[in-house]
């Protein structure tokens, strides 16, 4: 049985009584260890899935689960990033990552070599005592990229996580997201994009949503074999499957 | 990128002093006018000798300052006590019902409009009654003090409460963090700088709530003070206490606002 599997998940928001349906009828699996990116214009209720898939977002109607467990609520095992990095000001960098160890109530010590190898990795080890408004917003990111793995999730959820990085850092960003993945086996991440290129460069499968009715419309495997490097986007068949994709997000858009 | 990132933040030694400069000079102005009233009043009060009953030059406040300086301090030592107790248990009880009131749902929508009406009542007319209830002394002061000011800290607090990024929350909800933990780890700091705003506010409502409980009744305080010099016509008295009063007003205002400051600078850069 699939890791995380949907089938026919439906949303309905009730603003002043009038139903708006965000989801219609999603079906989709995700096995174990799989990276796959949930690609579709902005607003077509991509959040609205990864949020339900978090244990955050009630679902109307349908099932969810992750698994082989009914989604009740947040899981202890979700690590997750959201378009903002939401790190907490006032607190170091380094506090920042603990932080979910602390909400836990873990023991520190153990976690906190985990915290430093994570910003290591990500080339913020000379920031740990930092505080998030002396970094740059590609560095924030990077510090929430370590907080959504110091408890070392088995899955990994990211809500349009890059989004609001200029071009060049956002290139940067998912370089060092394909590295950090392809340096462990173990995880399912759930990637939420509205951008084809970084969809196709991280993903195991792409999962393509429509707007109205906000459905998944197709499921396309990305057959690159890994380790990936930034490189690949320069191949004619990485750009001929971004042109595809492109059109099946047109089509569905004129139909 | 980190060059730029890691720009200075930490102020250097000559931009504190350059702070403190032109904070001197902000306060040249404001203070050379100050004189100059001072100055014209002197004169006019002598010039056209108006009787020292209905107005003292300021000379003979200056004068009555020196002479009943002891006297003063000890009154205004007294009221300035009690203004910092109510200051405190105004943020304690402040604090505490905004917390109740975003731990529970229910109880904030049962209490919460209920504080708003509240706040019509011209509280003012109540220190009598304060009288009445915890007898003529500190407590009916200090109490009527907190029941005038703490309101403030409580919209602040409530405010701070709400406006907590939604992000940081629903970050906190996926982590399954309980309500406390939410409110510690992420709401009370997020809503410091809300709470100093209602603090300041609540610091003139202290002083006011304490000077008219010993108003109405009180046998030592500034407001004590204040009544006794009037009911014996000794106008300079009176100023010079009202003097000493402000004096302690800008003061308690000024730590309250100096520790927003450092709070703004050192928890959100």
């Amino acid at each position: 049985m699939s890791f995380i599997r949907g089938d026919g998940l439906r949303k309905v928001y009730d603003p002043e009584g009038r139903a708006v349906e965000a989801l219609h009828n999603v079906n989709f699996r995700v096995e174990k260890g799989e990276f796959v990116s949930i690609l579709g214009p902005s607003g077509c209720g991509k959040s609205t899935l990864l949020m339900m898939c978090a244990g955050l977002e009630d679902i109307s109607d349908g099932s969810l689960t992750v698994a082989e467990q009914a989604m009740t609520g947040p899981r202890d095992d979700v690590g997750i990033m959201f378009q903002d990095p939401t790190l907490l000001p006032w607190k170091t960098v380094i506090e920042n990552v603990l932080f979910p160890a602390r909400i836990s109530r873990m023991r520190i010590e153990p976690v906190r070599d985990r915290a430093s190898a994570l910003l290591r990795s990500v080339g913020l080890q000379a920031f740990e005592q930092h505080r998030p408004h002396q970094l740059s917003g590609g560095m924030r990111q990077r510090v929430s990229i370590c907080r959504a793995l110091v408890n070392d999730p088995s899955i990994l959820l990211m809500d349009e996580p890059f989004s609001a990085l200029d071009a060049i850092t956002r290139d940067q960003m998912n370089v060092l997201l394909l590295d950090l993945w392809q340096q462990q086996q173990a995880r399912t991440a759930l990637f939420i994009t509205h951008s084809i290129r970084e969809a196709v460069l991280l993903s195991d499968r792409i999962l393509v949503m429509t707007k109205r009715p906000a459905t998944i419309v197709q499921d396309v495997v990305v057959p690159f074999s890994r380790p990936r490097n930034s490189g690949l986007a320069e191949e004619m068949e990485f750009n001929q499957l971004c042109g595809r994709l492109r059109g099946m997000i047109e089509d569905s858009h004129v139909g | 990128m980190s060059a730029e990132a890691v720009s200075a933040h930490v102020l250097p030694a000559w931009r504190r002093l350059d702070d403190w400069r032109r904070m001197a000079a902000g306060a040249a102005l404001p203070a050379g006018f100050i004189l100059i009233c001072l100055v014209a009043l002197e004169t006019l009060a002598r010039v056209l000798a108006v009787p020292e009953v209905l107005f003292p030059p300021p000379s003979r406040v200056l004068a009555a300052l020196a002479l009943n300086a002891s006297t003063l301090c000890y009154h205004a030592a007294l009221s300035a006590s009690q203004v910092l107790a109510a200051l405190v248990i105004s943020l304690l009880v402040g604090v505490a019902i905004a917390t109740v009131f975003t731990l529970s749902r229910v109880i904030n929508d049962m209490f919460a409009p209920l504080f708003v009406v509240l706040q019509i009542i011209p509280k003012i007319a109540l220190a009598p009654l304060f009288v009445v209830w915890f007898g003529p002394g500190s407590l009916s002061h200090l109490s009527f003090a907190v029941c005038l000011s703490f309101f403030p800290i409580l919209a602040g607090a409530r405010a701070g409460f709400e406006e907590t990024s939604a992000d940081a929350v629903r970050l906190c909800r996926a982590l399954r963090a309980n309500g406390w933990q939410t409110l510690i780890y992420v709401k009370l700091p997020m809503a410091l700088p809300q709470l100093f705003v209602g603090a300041k506010v609540s610091t003139t409502l202290c002083i006011i709530g304490v000077v008219l409980g010993e108003f109405v009744s009180a046998r030592a305080g500034i407001g004590w003070y204040i009544v006794r010099a009037a009911a014996l016509s000794q106008t300079a008295n009176i100023l010079a206490a009202l003097a000493v009063l402000s004096l302690f007003g800008l003061l308690i205002y000024g730590l309250v606002a100096a520790g927003e400051t450092m709070v703004r600078r050192h928890m959100f850069g």
